[in-house]
């Protein structure tokens, strides 16, 4: 069990069984001027999409994931098939309502500054003028573009222009989010907080679709997956049903003795061949790694001109607004989701295998107390920095919990 | 409402930010200040305010109506190319109110534009009228600076008498065979037509002809109302120009206290306008008048039918006149906005620029449409010669023809409707556009055509895929 289910079961945020998305025989031929077949983009697709699921479309470029997402907003008409998004034909208005979207690349009007952006798509959601004021102000804050809130979308970076992208598909507090690439173009912490933010709406029983070509942000989120190739479905199921390998098994411990460690072994070595024992360290992945490295940096912070860092999830995003003492379960995400722990799924699955046999100078190393290097013991060494980071970002995600 | 609101604010956003409408409002008062310098006129005051407002009204309809074609293909085409309208049309957001909100926001602009330039055009005119010596002033707020009705004498239906004369003739004059000769019993009958309408257009040296003339608002001119008389008359001798020839008026009812006499020497194929009084106009609104073409003249003189005599009285003063006018040229680009969305409804933004500039070529050289209808081909003459040779060829062209001429005889039938609405020539007249025309401008346009084209347009987009562009950001 990799350590975001382990988040996702301890949070109580199993999918429920109510259908939010429905698709049946899906079939998308791109034609040409003269209606002769051009492209089979999306080719007999079924899935569906229960309540509170992340839901990944997985797949190499050209796939049909982005066909199929354009097909369940109404942005394209299916060839074939059938799609219900709430029950009703993803053209309907007022479906659109409690659908949030940020498409691969965020298609904003140059022309508008980032608070002239939000209110223009709060006012298709005809909210309030206050009401757009404040999710406005509080999505700003929330992907770091608070400071620049004037400044027109045209000259923004791309990473900028992702931020306030997915700011707009957030206006209207959306039951379903669909988010087409999410991460591309965001630099590693961008990254980590949108992962964040997609569990924190997760958690709030809000679906999220999520199709990407990067294996990281899927695995790191998505409850359940569909991998697309050539227009079809080529797998689908949980996570854990696709990446468990159940012909090895993996115990982690804190470092042991060398007796200790040699124990263990003769009782392995009873019953497995010494070929098929491997023995290392875990390593953290590039990303957790990167993130404790910034965060010692901005610990003697400079200001910077582009995005900053967001510090909460906007307040109408989060469940009852009113802090609660937390729950276990919450307990549990706030010491997973610290740099160190949230990378848990990926170190175990990037942890590669040391040696084909054990040798005895690998167990002797492996055995002692280890000074932790300079660079890698930045996660490690400065627990009270990330967890501080970690607790007031999550002081916004756990505000409760909609279910 | 909130959303269509919107859409507005974001086509003005993007017309300030792109500078296009600092752009347009430079151009625009260029022009209606600079045209003045380099136009030339007949020397008077009223030659050069009906050629000032003419030449700078036309200027600023051209500007604007191109820049409302433009600006609407590319309002609605670019937002799709370039992707935007994907996360638009991912809203709760009709379609028809996006398109609908995207007219309002070109409209806005060109309201804005319009009552700049309008403005400007109003301002100058009265800032030269302001310098003019009194004479001419009051010449200018009489015949140019004001807004004046029209009345002119009922057109008698000849059709009757053209038929009974066909009836008594045609037996004396035509055979059996050139009676079953469709082409020759036209020509006849055309002639019939003529010969009574010569009838009542010639008067003949000594003669006179009458007009009674219904002027309907006449119950309430005070004694010094402003009427005007409007008249046009050609002479059936040949010369190289305008011949100058005596004429004399009677105005009003015959024996009556107030009916007027005098004669004036006016020139041939111009109009010529003088005042009446109008006392002279019986109780019940008509108006007796009478020329006399005296003997010493010794030639025929003819005055047409169409616009031969018409008497021309205040309806209401410049200011009302102008705005109406100004709201007609609004309301044509209107049309020219639902004309480019319902383009860009379903084309790219250079495909759809293209359709509606050429479509307006078409539209302004209605003389090409008209001679189209009048032959019923679009081919040259020696299509006819080669009909009578049945070929393959022959039969595609007659196909041709009938698909092109019936959309060429709809697309005239439009054009003349329109053109009925121009209130540019009224202005620089001083005629009136009353609020009837204004209406009826309004209902025919936007209404009709405009609910067509619009239709069209809405329907159009609302079906189309939106997301087979790839975006360029």
């Amino acid at each position: 069990m990799t350590a975001i289910e382990t988040l996702n079961r301890e949070n109580g945020r199993q999918p429920s069984t109510e259908t939010v998305i429905s698709v049946r025989g899906l079939v998308k031929v791109f034609k040409d001027f003269w209606g002769r077949p051009k492209a089979r983009a999306v080719d007999n697709v079924s899935f569906d999409v229960r309540r509170g699921e992340i839901f990944g479309l997985l797949g190499p470029n050209g796939s049909g994931k982005s066909t199929t997402i354009k097909m369940l907003l109404g942005l394209l008409h299916p060839t074939k098939g059938h799609i219900e998004v709430f029950g009703k034909s993803p053209r309907d208005v007022v479906t659109k309502s409690r659908i949030g979207y940020l498409p691969e690349e965020s298609y904003l009007y140059r022309y508008l500054n980032c608070h002239e952006t939000l209110d223009f798509f709060g006012n298709l959601f005809e909210l309030p003028a206050a009401e757009r004021q404040k999710r406005a102000e509080q999505l700003l804050e929330m992907v770091g573009l608070s400071q620049t809130r004037t400044r027109v979308v045209g000259e923004f970076s791309k990473g900028m222009q992702r931020r306030i992208g997915l700011a707009q598909a957030l206006i209207n507090d959306p039951d379903l989010v669909i988010l087409d690439e999410p991460t591309a173009g965001l630099d590693p912490i961008g990254c980590r907080e949108v992962k964040d933010l997609i569990l924190a709406l997760a958690k709030r029983g809000k679906t999220v679709i999520l199709s990407s070509h990067l294996l990281a942000d899927v695995e790191d989120l998505c409850d359940r997956v569909v991998i697309y190739y050539g227009g079809k479905i080529q797998a689908d199921g949980t996570l854990k049903e696709l990446l468990t390998e159940r012909d090895s098994v993996r115990i982690t411990t804190p470092p042991l003795s060398r007796e200790t460690m040699q124990r263990v072994l003769e009782v392995i070595r009873k019953d497995v061949a010494e070929d098929k024992i491997h023995v290392d360290n875990p390593t953290q992945n590039l990303e957790s790694y990167f993130l404790g490295v910034v965060e010692k940096a901005r610990a003697s912070a400079e200001s910077t001109s582009g995005a900053t860092s967001g510090h909460h999830v906007a307040a109408y995003l989060q469940s009852g607004g009113e802090a609660k003492a937390p729950s276990q379960a919450d307990k549990m995400l706030e010491r997973l989701a610290s740099p160190q722990a949230t990378v848990a799924p990926a170190a175990s699955a990037q942890t590669a295998p040391a040696a084909p046999t054990v040798d005895a100078t690998k167990l002797a190393a492996l055995t002692q107390s280890q000074p932790a290097p300079p660079a890698a013991s930045a996660p490690t060494t400065e627990p009270k920095v990330d967890l501080s980071k970690a607790n007031e970002k999550l002081s916004g995600l756990l505000g409760g919990d909609k279910k | 409402m909130q959303q269509i609101w919107a859409i507005v604010c974001l086509t003005w956003k993007a017309a300030l930010r792109f500078r296009l409408i600092w752009a347009l409002a430079a151009l625009l008062v260029i022009c209606v200040a600079g045209l003045p310098l380099i136009i030339k006129d007949d020397g008077t005051a009223r030659g050069l305010t009906q050629i000032l407002m003419t030449y700078t009204l036309s200027a600023i309809t051209a500007i604007l109506g191109l820049a409302t074609l433009w600006l609407s293909c590319g309002t609605l085409a670019r937002d799709v190319e370039e992707c935007q309208m994907q996360v638009v049309a991912t809203k709760p957001i009709h379609r028809w109110q996006i398109w609908i909100g995207k007219w309002l926001g070109v409209m806005g602009m060109n309201a804005v534009l319009l009552a700049l330039a309008g403005g400007t055009v109003y301002g100058l005119v009265l800032f030269r009228t302001s310098k003019l010596s009194e004479r001419q002033r009051e010449i200018l707020h009489h015949e140019v600076l004001i807004g004046r009705a029209s009345a002119k004498e009922e057109a008698q239906d000849l059709e009757p008498l053209v038929e009974e004369t066909f009836r008594k003739d045609a037996p004396l004059r035509l055979t059996s065979d050139q009676m079953q000769d469709k082409k020759l019993v036209e020509v006849f009958t055309a002639q019939i037509r003529e010969t009574f309408k010569a009838q009542r257009q010639i008067i003949r040296p000594g003669y006179m002809r009458e007009w009674k003339i219904k002027v309907p608002a006449a119950q309430g001119f005070a004694t010094n109302h402003i009427v005007m008389l409007r008249v046009k008359f050609m002479s059936t001798q040949i010369s190289g120009g305008p011949q100058p020839y005596l004429t004399i008026w009677q105005i009003g009812k015959p024996e009556s206290p107030n009916q007027v006499r005098g004669d004036k020497t006016l020139t041939t194929d111009t109009f010529h306008e003088f005042p009446i009084p109008a006392s002279a106009i019986e109780e019940d609104g008509t108006l007796t008048i009478r020329l006399t073409n005296p003997s010493r003249n010794n030639v025929a003189l003819l005055a047409p039918l169409e616009d031969g005599l018409e008497v021309l009285y205040r309806e209401s003063g410049f200011a009302v006149n102008f705005a109406r006018g100004l709201a007609i040229i609004f309301c044509w680009f209107g049309l020219l906005a639902a004309l480019g969305l319902t383009a860009a409804s379903f084309m790219s933004f250079s495909m759809a620029a293209f359709a509606c500039i050429g479509l307006l070529i078409v539209v302004m050289s209605g003389g090409m449409l008209k001679e189209v209808v009048k032959d019923r081909t679009i081919f040259t003459s020696a299509h006819s010669e080669e009909t009578k040779t049945e070929t393959g060829w022959t039969k595609v062209k007659a196909i041709v023809d009938v698909v092109m001429v019936s959309i060429y005889a709809v697309l005239l039938q439009v054009i003349q409707a329109v053109e009925d609405y121009s209130p540019i020539e009224s202005l620089s007249s001083g005629r009136s556009i009353t609020w009837g025309q204004l209406a009826k401008a309004y209902g025919l346009m936007w209404f009709v055509l405009g609910g067509i084209i619009s239709t069209i347009g809405i329907i159009t987009f609302t079906r189309r895929e939106l997301a087979t562009a790839q975006g360029k950001v």
